[in-house]
């Protein structure tokens, strides 16, 4: 009787920590995922910040009736690519 | 025996139990990193070619007059034009706008911008305070960054609408701020959004010229498509460039200057895209 009631008690035991740590894992992905998203904010304000020094010291630039043609070509292009797809 | 039986039936379901518990969990691999040194690797960030019109509306600015746009293969993930001034120095002064999906407040966001510049001992930040836009209420922030070439000193407009974040950037050397101050405060000044780019046109006439412009490109697109099936095979027939396309984007860098450079590619693309698309929707 003891021996059974022993049994028992420790596949309760077994039982509940394998559940537990199941859900300890789920909080730990949730936790990761949020820390994780919160860390790639404030990314756009760097890229600007980036981007305001990389090409300026590119030094060079594309004159704005050429570079607006490329820039609709670009699309025409992409979007053929994407319609034989 | 009986007992026997039922314990070791018990301690069996046991280790099934477990062992199903944990084989659910192995094989899941996961993408989430808590190094903050890990690269920032972002694949749901649409490119410009791509990212046509913003969920609610066409965001844009006006560069200053005479400045060149930068190279797009050289700007960052998350900016989408970038246009670049003249200087004797190798610090050119610059402006771009970048836009990022978010689902925090301005000064939520603010807060990790300045915690990110005071992690780094090369950039120095600070609020300058509120600053109204018509994309609602913004905050102007100042950066500065040491560079080989010297001290970069930025403007930073941020906005955030419709849980995206709206960064135009505007910097040069910090010799030489003072002097594209007038400028960048322009720049700041005409960031706009809109739901229609035509309407944007102040004059009543050239708003008028434009529809009919877009309406004759439009008649001139479906004869092509008439004798090409094929919508995108169409659009690039030589007949029609030469004919319709080409004089069409002439006419809107040449007519349309008061509107930027900006506006200018993104109506281009808008009008493109709406050719494309409501014939391939009617086909």
């Amino acid at each position: 009787m003891l021996m059974k009631k022993k049994i028992i008690t420790c596949l309760i035991i077994a039982l509940l920590s394998t559940s537990s740590s199941v859900h300890g894992r789920d909080d730990l992905q949730d936790t990761a995922k949020n820390t994780d998203k919160l860390w790639r904010t404030g990314c756009g304000a760097h890229d600007g910040s980036f981007t305001a020094i990389s090409t300026s010291m590119i030094g060079w630039g594309i004159g704005l009736a050429i570079g607006i043609a490329i820039l609709a070509a670009v699309l025409r292009q992409s979007t053929s690519a994407n319609a034989h797809q | 025996m009986p007992t026997n039986k039922r314990k070791i039936s018990l301690l069996l379901l046991c280790f099934v139990l477990n062992g199903c518990s944990r084989s659910t969990q192995e094989p899941e691999k996961t993408t989430v990193s808590f190094i903050p040194e890990a690269p920032k690797e972002e694949i749901t960030v649409p490119s410009f070619q791509q990212a046509i019109r913003e969920p609610h509306g066409y965001c844009y600015f006006l560069p200053p007059k005479g400045w060149d746009l930068a190279d797009q293969s050289k700007l960052s993930p998350r900016v989408k034009i970038c246009f670049i001034g003249k200087s004797s120095n190798n610090l050119l002064p610059s402006v771009n706008l970048a836009t990022e999906e978010v689902d925090i407040p301005l000064k939520d966001y603010l807060d990790i911008v300045k915690r990110d510049c005071e992690s780094d001992p090369n950039s120095q930040w600070r609020d300058l305070g509120k600053y109204n836009t018509p994309l609602g209420e913004g905050r102007l922030t100042e950066r500065e960054v040491k560079t080989q070439w010297g001290v970069s000193r930025q403007v930073q407009l941020i906005v955030i609408k419709d849980k995206t974040a709206f960064i135009l950037t505007a910097g040069s050397l910090k010799e030489e701020f003072s002097r594209h101050y007038k400028d960048f405060e322009s720049v700041l000044r005409s960031l706009t959004i809109t739901e229609d780019l035509t309407t944007q046109v102040i004059s009543e006439e050239k708003r008028i010229q434009l529809r009919q412009l877009v309406e004759n490109l439009a008649g001139a697109f479906k004869k092509a498509t008439d004798k090409i099936a094929v919508v995108e095979e169409a659009f690039d027939s030589k007949s029609f460039q030469k004919e319709a396309w080409e004089p069409f984007q002439q006419k809107i860098i040449n007519d349309f200057t008061e509107m930027g450079p900006y506006w200018q590619i993104l109506l281009l693309r808008d009008v493109q895209h709406q050719l494309l698309q409501n014939l391939k929707r009617s086909a």
